[in-house]
């Protein structure tokens, strides 16, 4: 089981996209991961914590991307993001 | 807990896992590997000392992990992100007590009864025993907005 309410309010109602696999799903079979260089909740489908190594690449290739996203759009100091999460 | 007794006045995560195919150490090692934010991270357990072992364990797994695929791999783009991963599991601090409210970072591992005593500046709250709703609805009145309750 994943996501099961955001501040939005109840997860069944809603979908995201996988930071790994790039596939909308449900958020209930989602997992709550860090916040992207925009500041925005991230998501991992659950079935990518069943293989450590899976995991493992999909993520620091998602981070990795959210790096250079925020290098290019809010500059070296992160910008107004500069005390978000990334940064 | 149901989720209707949850009050919905202010925004947060709240997510339900379970670790049946996996240790509940190795679960938590997992996700704390995606959370990845700046900030402190509680996980509330019955026995903290024996579980950080456990915890940080599963934590080395993963950088073992992590190190192994750096090792293997030839791009240079891939060596990059790697390495930035293996900088990051390594400089989280870990820890069976009660933050301090100065500290920035770190995991903290504490016991039901401690709960009252945490600092409310945390992103993510791993809850891996029982608790009364009461005490679910303080601990959600208390974290800041956008935070993520996992519950087991």
């Amino acid at each position: 089981m994943g996501v099961v309410l955001t501040p939005e309010g109840a997860a069944i109602e809603q979908t995201a996209l996988c930071a790994i696999c790039r596939q909308n799903k449900n958020l209930i079979v989602l997992s709550a991961g860090m916040r992207d260089a925009h500041g925005e909740q991230s998501f991992a489908c659950d079935v990518h914590f069943r293989d450590t190594r899976d995991l493992v690449l999909g993520w620091a290739i998602f981070v990795a991307n959210q790096e250079t996203v925020g290098l290019y759009t809010y500059g070296i100091d992160g910008g107004e993001y500069g005390q978000a999460p990334l940064y | 807990m149901a989720l209707t007794e949850v009050s919905m006045d202010k925004p947060r995560y709240i997510e339900r896992r379970s670790a049946r195919n996996s240790s509940l150490s190795k679960d938590i090692a997992q996700h704390l590997y995606t959370r990845q934010l700046p900030g402190v991270a509680i996980v509330v357990v019955e026995n903290p000392h024996i579980f950080m072992s456990s915890l940080r364990k599963q934590w080395f797994a993963i950088l073992r992990t992590v190190q192994k695929e750096r090792a293997s791999t030839l791009t240079s783009e891939r060596i990059r992100e790697l390495n930035r991963q293996s900088m990051y599991m390594q400089r989280v601090p870990m820890a069976a007590t009660v933050p301090d409210p100065d500290f920035k970072n770190g995991v903290f591992l504490v016991t039901p009864t401690q709960l009252a005593a945490i600092p409310p500046a945390l992103h993510t709250i791993y809850i891996t025993t029982p608790l009364e709703a009461e005490a679910l609805n303080e601990l959600y009145d208390q974290i800041p907005p956008h935070s993520l309750v996992v519950l087991y």
